[in-house]
């Protein structure tokens, strides 16, 4: 029988696509977060030339456990990522002293206010009529405004 | 038995190429058969299993630390996903490296029972693969299967037919 040279036939499965229809993105992320999480802390430890064994010494554990953390399917708590942070000197949780996305979202309300200030409901910012504390952004505001009554 | 390796496109990605093993006589890949016989009693635990799988097709590569290793011969590549903790549905592959994984069938696999041969069906499914591996592996001896220039894909005559090698 001649045989054929060639490389894979591409496989469009039902069933696959069934399931992951059902799966919230959520889902998806979280799975995918421990999983990138796992290969860091793997890239990590190798990085600094350890082996597993050298970080469950380090952090009084099991090999076992070290090996499930690394699967990719472990729920880790925030201490044990801030220990194994410590250890290995990388970030893995990153924190900041301001709220991202309030002061995201106050630097684009502000920047919108600029050009409209008379008709927007931010133009007391420009006239000096109100405060904003930057870590508080539109709470802030809020309370300015019912407060100081300008 | 008839067979053919098919690549799985919605599982593979940039990262790692997803394949499975075709079985003509059922019309479907034995990691289909897997899905559909869990799918009624295990649906959270292949949601989970599909995820990870997309993760490693598309963003991780196939890193051995997401496998239970050394689940057939010595060299063999037959591995494990690595077991959800709490649940025990166990899915056997072959790894190739970190670019390719063939995913087979699996199933169940108690708390009560240490040793795959405890389980028939596990068994059955184990076996499987270690042949699929050898079969492969003998292929590739033989030059009629390769690897592409970049290690994502195989390439070659990729249908087997045990009747065939009689």
């Amino acid at each position: 029988m001649m045989k054929t040279m060639s490389k894979a036939e591409t496989y469009n499965s039902k069933i696959i696509d069934e399931l992951f229809d059902s799966i919230s993105p959520e889902e998806e992320e979280k799975i995918r977060k421990r999983m990138l999480l796992a290969a860091r802390i793997d890239k990590a430890i190798k990085a600094k030339g350890w082996k597993k064994k050298d970080l469950a010494e380090a952090l009084k554990k099991r090999r076992s456990e070290i090996t499930r953390w690394l699967s990719g399917t472990h729920n880790f708590n925030s201490d044990t990522l801030f220990d194994i942070e410590k250890v290995l000197n990388i970030d893995l949780v990153t924190l900041k002293d301001v709220p991202i996305e309030q002061v995201n979202k106050f630097h684009m309300v502000f920047s919108q206010t600029v050009e409209t200030a008379n008709s927007s409901p931010y133009g007391e910012l420009l006239s000096g009529k109100s405060f904003i504390d930057l870590y508080q952004g539109e709470k802030s505001l809020f309370y300015a405004r019912s407060n100081n009554k300008c | 038995m008839r067979y053919r390796l098919v690549k799985i496109n919605k599982l593979s990605g940039y990262e790692a190429s997803l394949y499975s093993i075709y079985l003509e006589d059922e019309q479907r890949t034995l990691f289909e058969r897997f899905l559909e016989e869990n799918k009624n009693s295990f649906k959270s635990e292949l949601t989970n299993i599909l995820l990870r799988l997309n993760t490693i097709g598309h963003h991780t590569g196939a890193r051995k630390q997401f496998f239970k290793s050394d689940e057939g011969k010595p060299g063999d590549g037959v591995c494990a996903l690595f077991d959800i903790p709490k649940s025990n549905l166990r899915l056997y592959c072959i790894r190739y490296g970190s670019l390719i994984v063939i995913l087979g069938g699996g199933g169940f696999k108690p708390k009560t029972i240490r040793a795959l041969q405890e389980d028939k069906k596990l068994e059955d499914e184990n076996s499987l693969m270690r042949k699929i591996s050898l079969d492969i592996r003998k292929r590739m001896d033989d030059k009629e299967i390769s690897f592409t220039d970049d290690y994502m894909d195989f390439e070659g005559d990729l249908i087997f037919n045990d009747e065939d090698d009689e």
